[in-house]
């Protein structure tokens, strides 16, 4: 795992080679980082600034950065302190949906031909997606975090711990608490759809 | 902590824990064995198990991703290389 984390290591980049890193090791992981982006803030345009904000810092400091560790640990833990101390300050209710922008988005008229080709070439695959997402989404932030850290990015607990800076102890029993109430709400479903 | 309602072993709460573990790739060599054997005599700790493991392949597998704005790369990196 990424030292740097622990003990970031003052180097000095030519002007090349920061965006020759920047490129190799940062930008590969765009997409992933949208995507958890999307899952704590729940809203397109919150998910894009907060991932242009991360690569901005994470190029502001790339001295920081040992090239060949653990880049996506490194962006990941850049987003999540951005998500806290910037977007959560600016934005009193991070989960907040429109219900009357949506409504009006599907009542009107001139809603865009190809949104009703996306529903009806809604797979059974979106569906069950759906299901699952509704039902991580309804977690706590914190619950939600572990969850994806760990089933979806595979990040170990000792990396989970350096990512959100708390103790190993405290992923542990995060963890714990987020799984028990993912199988109150996708238990029943678990089992219907067999052991694999 | 709890009995396991099923084999009566004393604590419930403890196997659950070993479980999470275990399919986290977070459990040591010995909590393995102990809980390998266990299942094979706890029918409840075993359905748990499998459940756990269920929604775990769930989550990974069929989650929807959001599509990524396609100019989103492009911005990011217009705005390092100026």
């Amino acid at each position: 795992m990424a030292n740097q984390i622990d003990t970031p290591v003052k180097r000095s980049y030519s002007e090349t080679k920061k965006i020759q890193v920047f490129d190799g090791e940062f930008m590969p992981h765009v997409d992933s980082m949208y995507n958890f982006a999307y899952r704590l803030t729940f809203d397109e345009d919150d998910a894009k600034d907060l991932v242009q904000d991360t690569y901005m810092k994470a190029f502001r400091f790339i001295n920081s950065f040992q090239e060949g560790t653990n880049a996506k640990a490194w962006l990941y833990r850049i987003l999540k302190n951005s998500f806290i101390n910037d977007y959560r300050k600016k934005s009193k209710q991070p989960a907040k949906v429109d219900y009357q922008e949506v409504e009006q988005f599907y009542n009107s008229e001139d809603t865009p031909s190809n949104a009703t080709v996306d529903l009806r070439m809604e797979t059974t695959k979106d569906m069950i997606g759906d299901e699952i997402s509704n039902a991580l989404n309804s977690l706590a932030v914190d619950f939600r975090t572990v969850v994806i850290l760990c089933d979806l990015e595979g990040f170990t607990y000792e990396e989970m711990a350096k990512i959100l800076d708390i103790p190993i102890g405290t992923v542990r029993s995060r963890l714990h608490r987020a799984r028990n109430l993912l199988r109150e709400k996708l238990g029943t479903y678990a089992l219907s759809m067999g052991y694999n | 902590m709890s009995d396991c309602p099923d084999c009566g072993c004393s604590d419930f709460d403890k196997c659950l824990r070993i479980l999470n573990l275990m399919l986290d790739n977070e459990a040591t060599h010995k909590q393995e064995e102990f809980f390998n054997s266990h299942i094979e005599k706890c029918m409840v700790c075993f359905a748990h198990y499998n459940v756990e493991k269920q929604i775990r392949q769930l989550i990974k597998t069929k989650l929807n991703n959001k599509s990524v704005p396609s100019a989103l790369a492009n911005e990011i990196r217009g705005k390092i290389v100026r």
